[in-house]
């Protein structure tokens, strides 16, 4: 391990997002809200901190390459240190009481999560709103991808940094240069959210309203300004609006980027999109043949709204809700618990599991079963036309016994600290899935405030791993990582 | 600038790494996905992993009608592969196309890559050849490669203890023989090395890299090296392995220095029998290049050179040190991975010569230089470059002195030549347009020494 890069490049990172407390502080001037004073100490808090980190670091070795230990060590510490600074305007304007609640509050948003520990979120300054929103949509895209986006010099262990960031089995480049690659997926993110926010104005937002709604849907955050969430703007044509955008967030970026570059054709194309829609639409029948069958709700069109709304949210992990799915029936409560461990397509800002990596699991265990059929056939996985070779298929396998591994241990510790059955294992998947709300006490319309601080502080971490695909993570308490 | 490279063995990596460093945009395709893993976790490259000769391959690393790539450099194990992957490229438009080949009869047939509308063929047997040749022909060299044509050169000999430079500095030594136009641009010594002040002392085991010219070479060997009463010339040479490269010194020899005796060794009836069809006056021998009976038989304490030229590299760097071990004269092997090029200190070979090396510089030139310059030298194990270039009408250096010129640290003057006149590099020569210079640069710096003397962009 090579402390000094590390220390460089994180020290720069510590910088970049202080720097980002601009936009917040833009609001606080305008309303000449209380909230200015944290913000400013925050953000000189944090450049101090890079400040500090790149001085260590600039000790005479030159630029060092970057390799595989230091880009997982970089990426986990990076996103460690943002939600350490992103926590300070919430405890020191003392909106949260503790830090505790600040830190899980700031993981929760740079993690796209979305679980909030503010009980009453509407009448806190607008300052303040912003930024829990802003923290959503720099995780989407990804604090690292950013950086590689305008930090040039990083190039050779670029690679590494965006392997160990961006979600998916096989992160692929698009470009020769990462610096574009990054550049161009922050531009498709930049435009699209663009969109959105036009459209939400046209349908009656205020500019607020709808960068903040549009931060939360494309990063598939879940953060709203709203204590009542989308649902506080009773406006069906705003629920269609949203509806869409979390489709499109939950798509492959990479697919945003060729239908842009005039090759509408790829989404169709590709097998993860097609089985990403079918999985939507099967999910969405079953739930609205439900609900229908216990009236739930008055009309088809509200049903089916209120049921792709639903799903769509909680399988792209955003975490909107339009209404309380906590009082839905019991099997479409487990549903729900279930969707959690979908996610959306790889390379796309949803977290979870991801569409590919249930897709491949499915593809060989048929295959299994198929040799069990026939013992001496040879098949192989094909994926997009290519067959896959065994590493993928090995390496999502292991993904997904340490996904439930963490799944269990977790909610056994959170049962432990004293919530029920049903709320510890719903704030485990909806926190490691970057969802936000989950079932019971951490349902739709509650909060986490009431989770003691060590259940907080489990919590943010299991956020992390999420959002970073738990390998990246888990490096950091391998012993070889650090050594010298 | 957009380059694809087909193929990332040990030619296209030290490419694509050199040229991704400049800030060309490189996609590099590669069969194997081992091989394709490791460039795209080293390099800020893309990789496509496939064959390149197939078109749907090279269509996903961006060779499609309108095509925005500029080269294409074929470097692939497989003759095949590399022209089938150029002549695709040159119908989707890439603006120039270079090949690889292996065999020699494409560089020796101009019209058969022409037809295929392939810009650049490099076959580096030929050159590898000559080199090696010199090396046998000056006893000290341990590494030599032509400049300007043939003309001049750069050499590296090892100082040894009673010599006539040993114990002086280099400015006593240029004092002392006024009429050697030789210039020492690095010296190598106990694993580290750097371009030397005026003030440096040789001492014993230093290795100089010199720049000099043809006719002089064996009178400055004279000052580094202390000559044995025997081996004056060489007169016994014996092969083993007869690869192409191989066969490429064999030829050269008999055209050059007709007087030597060569044996060649081969492990291969067949290729043995061909050979001593093709070389009536080689004494071609069929048997082990281990075989200790034979090489003692055949005299190998009495040869003044041997040459490792088999397949096998690892093979090449055993068979020197036995014959160095029995006496041989000096001892050359062939290899193919840079990094074994950092054993020569450690061996006790005199020699290791890697093909891949030229090669590589051979296609960077085409790639990186203007047309107008000369040939260029690629030092890979202390990774510096020597080019030769015409200094333009309207280069910023015209009517300046050396002394005033502010070249990058780590880049100097090996050489002027002024209409066929040769010009020692001292500070107070004035340079004028048309010169042609010799620039002796470190690590990458090349691009910006021409930047600073106008002749590049």
């Amino acid at each position: 391990m090579k402390y000094t890069v590390v220390l460089r490049v994180l020290g720069l990172l510590a910088i970049i997002i202080s720097l980002t407390m601009i936009f917040p502080i833009i609001w606080s001037m305008i309303d000449g809200t209380d909230d200015l004073i944290p913000f400013l100490q925050s953000m000189t808090l944090g450049i101090g901190l890079g400040a500090v980190l790149i001085l260590i670091g600039e000790k005479r070795e030159e630029y060092a390459e970057m390799n595989v230990r230091e880009a997982f060590a970089v990426v986990s510490l990076a996103w460690i240190i943002a939600s350490v600074i992103g926590a300070l305007p919430y405890f020191l304007g003392e909106y949260l009481p503790t830090y505790a609640d600040s830190f899980f509050e700031a993981m929760s948003g740079f993690s796209t999560t979305g679980a909030t520990v503010f009980t009453e979120i509407e009448g806190n300054p607008r300052g303040i709103l912003f930024w829990r929103s802003l923290t959503h949509w720099i995780g989407g895209m990804g604090i690292i991808v950013l950086s590689l986006a305008i930090l040039p010099f990083i190039g050779v262990g670029g690679m590494q940094l965006f392997k160990a960031e961006v979600p998916g089995p096989t992160p692929e480049k698009l470009t020769p240069r990462i610096q574009k690659t990054a550049l161009m997926l922050w531009g498709v993110y930049v435009l699209i959210s663009f969109a959105e926010v036009i459209v939400l104005l046209v349908f009656g937002m205020d500019l607020f309203d709808s960068l903040t709604h549009t931060f939360g849907t494309m990063a598939t955050g879940g953060f709203s300004p709203r204590n009542e969430s989308i649902a506080s703007f009773a406006s069906p044509a705003i629920e269609w609006v949203i509806i869409f955008f979390m489709l499109l967030a939950g798509t492959n970026f990479v697919l945003h980027l060729l239908a842009m570059k005039g090759k509408p054709s790829a989404y169709w194309k590709d097998e993860e999109f097609r089985f990403y829609i079918k999985f939507t639409g099967i999910t969405v029948l079953l739930v609205t043949a439900v609900l229908t069958a216990h009236s739930h709700y008055q009309g088809f069109e509200t049903t089916l709204r209120t049921s792709l709304f639903q799903v769509v949210s909680i399988m792209t992990t955003t975490g909107y809700t339009t209404t309380d799915f906590n009082l839905w029936p019991q099997a479409l409560r487990f549903l729900m618990l279930l969707l959690m461990f979908a996610g959306g397509c790889a390379g796309s800002t949803g977290g979870s599991m991801k569409q590919v990596r249930l897709l491949l699991l499915i593809k060989r265990v048929r295959a299994e079963i198929s040799r069990l059929l026939h013992p001496q056939q040879i098949r192989r996985v094909r994926f997009n036309g290519s067959v896959l070779n065994l590493d993928v298929i090995t390496s999502v396998a292991a993904f997904y016994i340490l996904y439930m591994g963490f799944f269990v241990l977790f909610s056994f510790i959170m049962i432990s600290l004293g919530l029920d059955f049903e709320s510890g294992i719903a704030s485990v998947a909806a926190t490691i899935g970057n969802i936000g709300p989950g079932l019971g006490d951490v349902g739709a319309v509650e909060n986490y405030r009431f989770i003691a601080a060590p259940g907080k502080w489990l919590l943010s971490f299991s956020m992390l791993l999420g959002r970073l695909e738990l390998f990246s993570v888990i490096m950091l308490f391998v012993k070889g990582t650090w050594r010298q | 600038m957009n380059i694809v490279i087909v193929g990332a063995g040990d030619v296209g990596y030290t490419i694509a790494k050199n040229l991704s460093a400049e800030g060309y945009d490189i996609v590099v395709i590669e069969q194997n996905p081992e091989l394709a893993k490791k460039v795209e976790n080293e390099l800020d490259v893309r990789v496509v992993t496939g064959n390149g000769s197939r078109p749907a391959v090279l269509e996903k690393a961006g060779i499609t009608e309108p095509c925005s790539i500029e080269y294409l450099i074929a470097c692939a194990d497989r003759d095949e592969v590399n022209l089938m992957a150029c002549w695709q490229a040159k119908q989707c438009g890439v603006k120039r196309v270079i090949s690889r080949a292996k065999a020699v009869e494409y560089e020796e047939n101009p019209h058969l890559s022409q037809a295929l509308g392939i810009d650049g063929i490099i076959t580096p047997e030929r050159s590898v050849a000559r080199d090696v040749m010199e090396m046998l022909w000056i006893n000290a060299a341990v590494h030599t490669s032509e400049l300007m044509e043939g003309k001049a050169g750069s050499y590296a000999f090892k100082v040894t203890r009673e010599s006539a430079a040993a114990g002086k500095s280099l400015r006593e030594i240029g004092a002392q023989y006024p009429d050697l136009p030789f210039v020492i641009v690095y010296i190598e010594h106990d694993g580290t090395g750097q371009i030397p002040s005026g003030d440096w002392v040789l001492e014993e085991g230093n290795l100089c890299y010199i720049i000099t010219f043809k006719e002089y070479v064996l009178e400055i060997q004279r000052l580094f090296f202390q000559e044995q009463k025997r081996r004056k010339h060489m007169r016994r040479l014996m092969v083993v392995g007869g690869s192409k490269v191989g066969i490429q010194v064999i030829r050269l020899l008999g055209e050059y220095h007709p007087g030597v005796e060569i044996k060649l060794i081969d492990k291969d009836h067949e290729r043995c029998a061909q050979i001593a069809a093709d070389f009536p006056s080689l004494t071609v021998l069929h048997g082990d290049g281990t075989d200790e009976k034979l090489l003692k038989y055949e005299g190998i304490e009495i040869t003044d050179g041997f040459l490792a030229a088999t397949e096998d590299e690892e093979l090449n760097m055993i068979l020197a040190i036995l014959a160095k071990n029995f006496g041989a004269g000096k001892c050359i092997s062939f290899v193919q991975k840079e990094v074994y090029t950092k054993l020569m200190h450690q061996l006790p070979i005199d020699a290791l010569v890697n093909p891949n090396e030229s090669l590589a510089s051979m296609i960077l030139r085409l790639v990186r230089y203007p047309e107008t310059a000369g040939s260029l030298s690629l030092i890979g194990r202390i990774g510096a470059e020597i080019l030769e270039a015409e200094l333009p009408e309207d280069s910023p250096a015209v009517g300046k002195t050396l002394a005033e010129l502010d070249l990058p640290k780590g880049v100097l003057f090996a050489m002027v030549s002024r209409q066929g006149e040769i010009l020692m590099p001292k500070g107070d020569l004035m340079l004028q347009k048309h010169d042609v210079v010799l620039i002796f640069a470190m690590d990458e710096r090349m691009n910006k020494a021409l930047k600073t003397l106008g002749i590049l962009q």
